[in-house]
């Protein structure tokens, strides 16, 4: 059996072998096994999710299709907003009537492609921290190994691709959060280029450096839907204006004829031997097909994410002060701690940080030029998904180090399964381009997915039923 | 050196209190610990030549209504 992708669910509906329907149902079904175990929403919608299931048929049987996401159940990170219910932001602190504002307009961008929405996914408290046992919520745990943490803070979203509990869903992004949960539960997962998709309608961590991003099994579904959620909205002033790309029509555009593996002392030195080992045969996969690789070592590495840790906290502490205030033990542990770090950053420091985001961008794009590169490579973490007891403090901290400076640089960055490790877990390969190249990213991916068929494997905890022969 | 580059804990206590904020002592103490790392990014940062780089601000004269282009 092999899982629905929105692609093979899309060619199943419309040649009327499947339905939204009982796609849908077999997404709920699956739920009603696993959510327990695997804390995977924090809200179901079923009732309004088959609702919708029923009109996406009706549209098709009545010859209006919507395109590749028209009745395709999707989960949505509850951070961000939905007309259909609260937004907690898995949080005691958050005000409920937050939420009340409705669908911002990558959510009513997805309504109109004809998505349906089964619910809110698990997160980490509003984005950040560990998981929390200590506060009344689900504890989001990976379909590969439920002693293991999925990864955040997209975690629900991550488990519920992972275990076919929806087919696609949406992540938010602002030093990892899409593409490490991706990584440690074997699915794919699109940070896009900062500014290309809008973020209105979701509680904010980093301001200037979050994002909304798609995750699926596959490229080919994340570049579904990333085409569906492109393009600048009023509401958010950060995002861009920029013209309309059929993100699934370049897929198939040539493999480039060199790209760069990112060799930074801290790459290697952050990631464990068998997560590179993995890498190096993802490097040599891509190789073969008749890339030249190169080596880079990316200017202001580092710094790059330094400083996305740095005016995350910084950001983050602006917008949550009065709460924190207020509210201090009502917040996680985690949560707060990593917050408050915002009040140890001085505006001076904050300046500081913004001034090397900006050096630092211009210079790795100057070290592309020279290198005649436009795409990068690297793991996504350095190590695997985590247990919740006894971990590796060294894992633990280290896993999180290779995805945030792509959020400083505001770079595309996407995350494909490239195998697993010594235990069975897996492992994450992430392809980096330049600013609003993300149909290159995705293009590369995409042939790495048609090489290797690491993105089929299906998790130990996963709905049999929700597939296709193939 | 001042008094609070001396005493961590009193330069977190004083930083959380200025902003308002009452937080436990065994929080203000995990803090206390954080300080010494996060100054040590600060002071990488601070190595960079950035010359006279501008901060990329957010900010837009324009209206309310017009997206960047």
């Amino acid at each position: 059996m092999t899982p629905w992708t929105i692609e093979r669910a899309g060619r199943a509906i419309r040649a009327g072998e499947l339905t939204s329907e009982r796609l849908t149902e077999e997404c709920l079904a699956a739920s009603d096994r696993f959510d327990g175990t695997l804390g995977t929403y924090l809200a179901r919608f079923d009732e309004s999710a088959l609702a919708a299931a029923r009109q996406a048929d009706a549209e098709l049987a009545a010859g209006n299709d919507r395109g590749p996401l028209h009745g395709i159940p999707l989960g949505i990170k509850d951070i961000i907003a939905t007309d259909e219910g609260p937004t907690t932001a898995q949080s005691l602190v958050q005000d409920p009537a937050w939420g009340d504002q409705g669908d911002g307009p990558v959510i009513s961008r997805l309504r109109a492609a004809g998505a349906v929405l089964t619910g809110k996914t698990t997160t980490m408290e509003y984005a950040i921290g560990r998981p929390d046992f200590d506060k009344p919520f689900p504890i989001p745990r990976n379909p590969w190994n439920t002693e293991r943490w999925t990864g955040g803070s997209s975690s629900g979203t991550a488990n519920g691709v992972a275990s076919g509990q929806f087919v696609g869903g949406l992540g938010t992004d602002t030093g990892g959060s899409v593409r490490l949960p991706a990584a440690y539960c074997g699915i794919t997962g699109h940070k896009q280029t900062f500014g290309l998709v809008p973020k209105s309608g979701c509680i904010p961590l980093g301001l200037s450096y979050d994002h909304i991003g798609p995750m699926a099994r596959t490229v080919w579904d994340c570049a579904a839907m990333l085409t569906v959620m492109a393009g600048a909205d009023a509401s958010d002033r950060t995002s861009v204006d920029r013209p309309h790309v059929d993100y699934v029509a370049r897929l198939d555009q040539d493999l480039p004829a060199r790209i760069a593996v990112v060799a930074n002392p801290s790459v290697a030195a952050s990631a464990s031997d068998s997560m590179m080992a993995a890498f190096d045969d993802a490097v040599a996969a891509i190789e073969r097909a008749g890339v030249e690789v190169v080596l880079l070592e990316v200017p202001h590495y580092d710094e790059l994410a330094n400083g996305t840790f740095l005016a995350l906290q910084a950001e983050a502490f602006a917008w949550h002060r009065r709460q924190l205030q207020e509210r201090w033990l009502d917040y996680g542990r985690p949560t707060r701690l990593t917050i408050a770090q915002g009040a140890l950053i001085s505006g001076g420091d904050l300046i500081q940080v913004e001034r090397v985001r900006d050096i630092a961008r211009r210079a790795v794009i100057a070290a592309m030029d020279e290198l005649g590169v436009d795409l990068l490579l690297s793991p996504t973490t350095g190590y695997p998904a985590t247990p919740f007891t006894g971990a590796d403090p060294r894992a633990v901290a280290m896993s999180a180090l290779h995805t945030p400076a792509w959020n400083a640089a505001g770079f595309p960055a996407l995350s494909v399964p490239m195998g697993f490790d010594v235990d069975g877990l897996p492992c994450g390969l992430q392809i980096i381009g330049r600013p609003f190249a993300d149909d290159q990213v995705l293009s590369l991916g995409h042939h790495y997915q048609q090489l290797t068929n690491w993105h089929d494997a299906v998790a130990p905890i996963h709905a049999t039923s929700g597939g296709t022969q193939e | 050196m001042s008094d609070h580059d001396a005493d961590p804990l009193a330069e977190v206590r004083m930083l959380l209190t200025g902003a308002g904020i009452t937080a436990p002592d065994g929080d203000l103490a995990s803090l206390q610990r954080v300080l010494g790392t996060a100054r040590r990014r600060m002071e990488r940062m601070y190595a960079v030549d950035t010359g006279d780089a501008v901060p990329a601000a957010v900010f837009r004269a324009e209206l309310d209504g017009e997206v960047g282009r």
